[in-house]
């Protein structure tokens, strides 16, 4: 897993942290772009990340990293689960509308969402690879 | 079953992470079976392990316990995925629908980029896929 080369993110992903600059909102939302994108390059997921689970945030939201920058936003309460989400980089996880997907009444895209709870719930030690 | 911390060289694992669900199934001459991580309990956010134990190919789970995803494994190792739980779209914009299964194979030149099924893929594979999940989809439309 060492020797793996760093993988090179997609275009919109690329120009996403090259955007950011580093002035951010809280220390919490830098420590997630720091952590994802070190993540996406040096860590890779063959048997998925586990990044938000539903049982960590009152709204049943999931997220999930598949192989290096692929990412599931899912909605499970009780033993109800709604159609999933999937996209194929970082930048289309995070503008994705969860009241569009049906997962919360808010009109709010993942990273408002994310932003709104201070990134609380979010975990970078549930990588299934490495687990 | 499990990840490259517990693989032994030798055979098995020094500690297995994934069970066994329902039994193994010999088609074309693959072993195969479904199986699961039981720390993920019924959220199925685990996907299938790294390495293979005695199997060639393991099918992984989605909500619903609906089958999603299937791993063929090449002396134990990762090898291939073939999918159908997910839309995908490639780095040229090329989309595959969900339902009608794709392939994937890393680490590769294009990152995730996936491909349809060869035909010795289909000759070798369809019967196992239809058997776990009657309703992939082999082939795309057109």
């Amino acid at each position: 897993m060492e020797d793996r080369k760093k993988t090179e993110l997609v275009p919109k992903d690329k120009l996403l942290f090259e955007n950011l600059g580093n002035v951010f909102d809280s220390t919490e939302e830098k420590n997630f772009y720091v952590n994802m994108k070190h993540k996406m390059e040096f860590e890779p997921a063959m048997s998925n990340d586990l990044i938000m689970s539903e049982h960590d945030n009152e709204d049943g939201i999931y997220i999930v990293r598949c192989y290096d920058y692929e990412f599931i936003i899912g909605w499970h309460v009780g033993d109800k689960f709604k159609e999933e989400k999937y996209t194929m980089n970082f930048s289309d996880a995070l503008e994705t509308n969860l009241k569009d997907c049906g997962f919360i009444d808010d009109n709010l895209t993942l990273l408002e969402w994310l932003r709104k709870r201070n990134f609380k719930g979010v975990q970078y030690d549930h990588n299934y690879d490495l687990i | 079953m499990g990840n490259q911390r517990y693989f032994l060289e030798t055979g098995g694992f020094s500690e297995y992470l994934y069970i066994t669900v329902g039994e193994a199934v010999t088609i074309n001459g693959f072993r195969c079976k479904i199986v699961k991580m039981p720390e993920d309990n019924d959220e199925h956010h685990a996907g299938l392990p790294n390495f293979s134990n005695t199997s060639d190919i393991y099918v992984g789970l989605g909500p619903g316990d609906v089958p999603r995803q299937l791993r063929i494994y090449k002396d134990r190792h990762h090898y291939k995925d073939f999918d159908w739980g997910h839309e995908h779209t490639n780095s040229d914009g090329t989309k595959f629908p969900k339902g009608v299964v794709h392939v994937q194979r890393y680490p590769g030149a294009n990152g995730g980029d996936a491909r349809y099924m060869t035909s010795s893929e289909h000759l070798l594979l369809d019967a196992v896929i239809t058997y776990f999940a009657p309703s992939a989809k082999l082939r795309p439309d057109n």
